[in-house]
């Protein structure tokens, strides 16, 4: 079981995600799935069709869900191996869910009784039971829990950690099965009737039952019980956090480390007497996975590696020399064929003190990183302030749209708007320029000048010095213009143009070579400034590749060091990761990790992690700087020694480096027992165990640098010190390992030092809503509604009279409006509305008097609308245009 | 008179009058171009701004004579031309001329008298001459009506006809002085300078030096690109919505014959729509009447002309 190759991403998923990848799961394990199945699931629909014709569909539904509920374990079982190995076991699976059934079928039982308990009360407690035991096979068969209080109590706490996603998970886990089931039945008998012609059975919602539905009901249940477990596998995944692929293992293994051990103690005699033929095979038989390494044969390592690697560290290092490599300096002399690395050193000497001749290129380059960052700095707020005006000049804009629209009278139709110029597409600077050499080469000098002038201000305009509008003249140009060092020269050449254009001046040569002069060092200037820019920013992006060190030139490198452990059988590699997230060791697996301190900064999240890492069990090499290290493998305290030579015991043997800086650690934790001393007695290098794990503490990184494994027998003391570790894959950490990955992207921004920029594009944000988002949110007025024609008035006022049913009231009120309507109209304001009403509807006098009447005093219940529609077709007939 | 002759006289008026009326030198440079562009001013602005001594110092410096006339609602159209008056002793009508008769006339607070009194000016102002009973008599050269009026107060005052307005070249409006520039008035006060007494301020150019510069500002060279872009922005002022009635043909002659000035105040002898633009708000503010409901919304001349200046396209390229 490799957790590294595991097949599912263990990451935080939702609902439907789960059912997408275990729909995925299942068919990209078609085979182990179709196996099972045909040994699990093809029963029990024989089963069930069985019970129904033995027995009616009730049996045949009692056998489908109490078959279901014991079918799911064996799927979970294979689901779980899948996960994690690379290949799973159907009869396994069979096997652990066989021998889990008692306590599966007790666990079960519960569920049963407490669903049926609960189901007569209501949904909530239903759900209650069903979400406290939806998870109860997984964690009886993965998690090795016997007692059913245990693991009704574990399947709870797992479930209810998610109160959301559980709810919804056993809705859809209780419903999936019986709307399996029915598309199975209702699809079947389509493909039967339709497709096949065949006569098909009776519906299931009819019989009562059906055997195509409880097809569907068995199909169902693999890729179900399969979702639940990936349900379970996120829940823990959730609640547990990352390491839950490992703990997983080791749950898997365990059944697998008993039988082992079970198997080993029945086997015990035999072992014995097979152990001495093992050992003496092994002894002879050629090893092809790792060889024992051979310290004796590291330095031969070394010197191939150099020969036929590019290791050009001794004869042409890189310079100057960096501050490790000057320490490593010693070791120059002690190496054949190294002149160009002593020579190295001796330059740097003859310079001085490294750090002291270094000082002042810190200074500068300290200089240089504070005027970037206050250029950095002062960009930034350029930017804010430009995403700032950005936001407020559509605001700006409106609002000097409206004044200038609330001022502006409303034109008659058809009376001249005001005219506008009209936008025309402007050449670039370059091309304007072009044209105007063209014009002066033609001779066309008056032209050409006044092209020349366009150029210029074509290409200021371009470079933002001015905003080139239809109406500025060329003397606000010149006076607007931002660029000091280009204005006298645009005055003079707006000058000459305007003598020539205006004045009626002759263009001659000199004029048009001096304007020509101009314009083009106007134009190019913007060109410059752009090439400027590219250039910038093509470094920036590594686009010019600026000379730098190469891979072995630098003594003080490691690659030596990974060449060596190569040739000597160990698998090296980049750990590729941070170290703050490398998953926990599985037992008994022999990864090991090598972090370099010096060059490798940890962070405190980093080093509490690599704590529990190696207390899992894993393997950490540290080198370098002690007082960086995590705190259990800390010793008191180191002391630089200066040059010495250090043992390292392999077997009966001593093998010897020579160290340029010799370190020693004082005081070594209790459990650390020295596997490097100087001597003196002084320890550099330790082995200590910690918690399941093992930690090789060297004092200094000096037996990794290629300068120092170039001497003598300094690589075979490396290698002797690297078989501590055992035969596992080496995962050297990088420079950038070292720190922890910002858990949200807010936390990266923060800890890239841009939590001021994230304050300004929150503001900016804030802003742009302000400007744009307000007006977009604002409700708009809605436009007012169209004038109704009085008749309309009267039917939907009516209607709400009607409704409440104040038909007098609404006649009476009508009475009045109309009169009042009748009086304004009349000039003389006479008294006689009947008469008023009678000229204006063209109504007879007496037919008039009588409908004013009958609604002026109309008492009687129930022909209120009767008279009140006569009064309005009477009215409305001549003054709905009026009204 | 030639180019850098008439940039150096126009320097030194200027220069001269710097040392009394205290930091308006756009209103001393506006109301010189207009006295060398042969026309005249109406200023605007609150009393106690400095129009009557920017008047009095303008004569002063240049040497001419000068004469105001306090316009009020009684005075007769008589009082400013003068009038023929019987000499018992000769037993004839002899003429007494009127203020009228000097080359720098402020009518001060012209609109508080009645229409038939401000109509008195506009033979003078347009024609350089006064005819009464019936002789007409030229006035002197050069001849400047410098007219106040005041913004603020409209009891008892009586709107210029526009056919007065357009005989102004210029509509000069005069705004509170800024802190360092009244503390630089309060200061020489303080050190006696009595702006009544103006001997003191010695003339630096003569009449007949502005007539001169008169002429030469005439000649000075105008393309037809720029007489386009003159028309084409007064034209745009009767086309303007809020703008009833817009600036006549004497507006774009007016902006014209400003434009020469500058250019020849700048020693150049050509126009160039540099010289133009500045001017055309102080040209064109009194000679368009805005629609009455753009009044009602607050809309002023010189928003409106503004806006015109920015529609129209200054004459760049040739092609």
């Amino acid at each position: 079981m490799d957790v590294m190759r595991a097949r599912v991403v263990l990451r935080e998923r939702g609902m439907l995600d789960v059912a997408d990848l275990a729909l995925r799961f299942v068919a990209a394990h078609a085979r182990a799935y179709a196996k099972l199945s045909a040994a699990v699931v093809l029963p029990g629909v024989a089963l069930t069709w069985a019970a129904g014709w033995l027995a009616g569909w009730w049996a045949a539904w009692v056998v489908a869900v109490v078959g279901a509920a014991f079918a799911g374990g064996p799927f979970v079982v294979l689901a779980s191996r899948l996960v994690f190995a690379d290949r799973a076991r159907v009869r396994e699976a069979m096997g652990v869910a066989a021998r889990a059934l008692p306590g599966i079928a007790v666990v079960r039982l519960i569920q049963a009784v407490s669903l049926a308990f609960c189901a007569p009360l209501a949904l909530a407690p239903w759900l209650g039971a069903g979400g406290s035991t939806l998870f109860v096979v997984e964690v009886r068969l993965l998690e090795g829990i016997i007692r059913p209080s245990a693991v009704l109590r574990r399947a709870s706490g797992i479930a209810w950690a998610r109160f959301g996603t559980t709810v919804a998970a056993v809705t859809a886990l209780s419903v999936a099965p019986f709307a399996s089931a029915a598309l199975a039945d209702f699809a079947g008998r389509e493909v039967l009737s339709s497709g096949l012609e065949l006569s098909p059975p009776p519906s299931m919602f009819d019989a009562g039952g059906s055997w195509l539905g409880f097809v569907g009901w068995w199909a169902a249940v693999p890729l179900l019980t399969t979702a639940r477990f990936l349900l379970y596998l996120d829940f823990r995944t959730r609640t547990e956090g990352w390491d839950i692929q490992t703990r997983f293992a080791a749950i898997a293994r365990g059944p697998e480390r008993a039988a082992a051990e079970r198997r080993v103690a029945s086997w015990r005699p035999r072992a014995a007497m097979l152990l001495a033929l093992v050992v003496g095979a092994a002894a002879f038989a050629p090893r092809d996975a790792w060889a024992l390494p051979k310290p004796a044969q590291a330095a031969a390592d070394a010197a191939d590696a150099r020969s036929a690697g590019g290791y050009t560290f001794c004869r042409k290092p890189h310079e100057p020399l960096p501050l490790r490599a000057r320490d490593l300096c010693k070791h120059a002399s002690a190496i054949a064929d190294c002149d160009g690395f002593a020579a190295a050193c001796a330059r740097a000497e003859r310079d001085g003190d490294p750090e002291a001749s270094l000082e002042p290129w810190a200074d500068r380059l300290a200089a240089i990183a504070r005027a970037l960052a206050t250029a950095l700095r002062a960009a930034i707020w350029a930017l804010v302030a430009a995403i700032v005006a950005a936001a407020l000049f559509p605001v700006v804009r409106a609002i000097g749209r409206r004044r200038r629209a609330s001022a502006a009278v409303p034109s008659e139709p058809g009376a001249a708007e005001s005219p506008r110029p009209v936008p025309t597409a402007r050449a670039d600077a370059a091309t304007l320029l072009a044209r105007a050499d063209a014009h002066a080469r033609r001779g066309q000098t008056k032209e050409a000048m006044d092209l020349y002038l366009a150029a210029s201000l074509q290409a200021l305009h371009e470079r933002g010095a001015i905003r080139l509008t239809p109406d500025l003249t060329n003397g606000e140009c010149v006076r607007a213009c931002a660029d000091p060092a280009a204005r006298p020269a645009l005055a003079i050449l707006s000058h000459d143009v305007d003598g020539v254009r205006f004045g009626g001046q002759p263009a001659g040569t000199d004029l048009v070579d001096r304007a020509a002069k101009t314009a083009a060092s106007l134009v190019r200037a913007a060109a410059a400034l752009v090439v400027l820019l590219v250039c910038a920013g093509a470094a920036g992006c590594g686009g010019i590749e600026l000379p730098g060190r190469r891979a072995g030139d630098d003594p003080s490198g490691n690659e030596l060091w990974v060449d060596i452990l190569s040739r000597q059988g160990w698998e090296v590699g980049r750990l590729g990761g941070s170290l703050s997230s490398i998953p926990m060791p599985e037992p008994g697996s022999s990864h090991i990790v090598v972090v370099d301190a010096d060059r490798v900064a940890l962070d405190d999240e980093t080093r509490d992690h690599l704590r529990a890492w190696v207390d899992a069990g894993g393997t950490l090499v540290l080198a370098g700087a002690p007082e960086t290290w995590p705190a259990p493998f800390r010793p008191k305290s180191s002391a630089l020694q200066g040059s010495g030579r250090v043992s390292v015991r392999v077997g009966k043997k001593l093998v010897f480096a020579d160290l340029a800086e010799g370190w020693t650690m004082e005081s070594l934790p209790a459990e650390a027992s020295r596997v490097a001393s100087f001597d003196d007695g002084g320890s550099h290098a330790a082995w200590m165990p910690y918690g399941h794990g093992h930690a090789l503490l060297l004092a200094s990184d000096e037996l990794m640098t290629n300068a120092a494994l170039a001497r003598g027998s300094n690589a075979g003391a490396m290698v002797a010190l690297f078989m501590r570790t055992g035969d596992g894959a080496l995962s050297v950490a990088d420079e950038a390992d070292g720190t922890a990955p910002p858990s949200s992207p807010f936390s990266g921004l923060l800890r890239a030092g841009l939590g001021l920029a994230l304050v300004h594009a929150t503001i900016a944000i804030l802003v742009l809503f302000a400007a744009s988002g307000v007006r977009l949110t604002r409700a708009q007025p809605s436009p007012p509604p169209p004038s109704r024609p009085f008749s309309d008035h009267v039917e939907a006022v009516g209607a709400l009279y009607a409704r409440a049913r104040a038909t007098p009231v609404a006649l009476a009120a009508y009475t009045r409006f109309v009169e009042e309507r009748l009086r304004a109209r009349n000039p003389r304001r006479a008294a006689d509305v009947a008469a008023l009403l009678a000229v204006h509807a063209g109504l007879p006098a007496d037919v008039a008097a009588q409908l004013w009447k009958r609604a002026a005093t109309a008492t009687t219940q129930g022909h209120e609308l009767a008279i009140l529609e006569d009064l309005v077709a009477a009215y409305s007939a001549k003054s709905a245009e009026g009204t | 008179m030639d180019p850098t002759a008439f940039q150096q006289t126009f320097s030194r008026i200027m220069q001269q009058m710097a040392t009394v009326v205290v930091g308006e030198e756009q209103l001393v440079g506006g109301v010189l171009v207009a006295a060398v562009a042969n026309g005249h001013v109406l200023i605007e602005g609150a009393p106690g701004l400095g129009k009557t001594l920017l008047a009095r110092s303008l004569a002063a410096v240049s040497g001419c004579a000068f004469k105001r006339i306090q316009f009020t609602p009684d005075l007769m159209p008589s009082d400013i031309t003068g009038s023929s008056v019987y000499s018992r002793e000769t037993a004839k009508f002899s003429f007494i001329a009127g203020p009228v008769f000097a080359q720098f006339v402020l009518a001060d607070e012209i609109n508080r008298a009645p229409a038939k009194t401000q109509s008195a000016l506009l033979e003078a102002m347009q024609d350089h001459q006064v005819t009464v009973d019936g002789t007409s008599r030229a006035l002197p050269t050069p001849f400047v009506v410098m007219a106040t009026q005041n913004p603020i107060e409209s009891a008892g005052t009586y709107p210029l006809p526009e056919a007065q307005l357009d005989r102004f070249l210029f509509k000069l409006t005069v705004g509170d002085p800024q802190l360092a520039c009244e503390q630089r008035i309060v200061r020489n006060h303080a050190d006696g300078f009595d702006p009544t007494d103006l001997s003191a301020l010695a003339p630096v150019t003569s009449p007949g030096e502005i007539v001169a510069m008169q002429r030469h500002a005439r000649g000075v060279r105008i393309e037809d690109a720029v007489i386009a872009y003159i028309v084409d922005i007064v034209r745009r002022t009767r086309d303007d919505a809020s703008i009833e009635l817009g600036a006549s043909p004497r507006a774009s002659i007016a902006l014209l014959k400003a434009a020469q000035v500058i250019a020849a105040a700048s020693g150049r002898g050509f126009v160039t729509p540099d010289d133009v633009k500045p001017m055309a708000m102080a040209v064109l503010r009194h000679r368009v009447i805005l629609h009455p409901d753009a009044q009602l919304q607050g809309v002023t001349a010189d928003e409106r002309i503004a806006e015109i200046l920015r529609a129209v396209p200054v004459p760049r390229l040739a092609s």
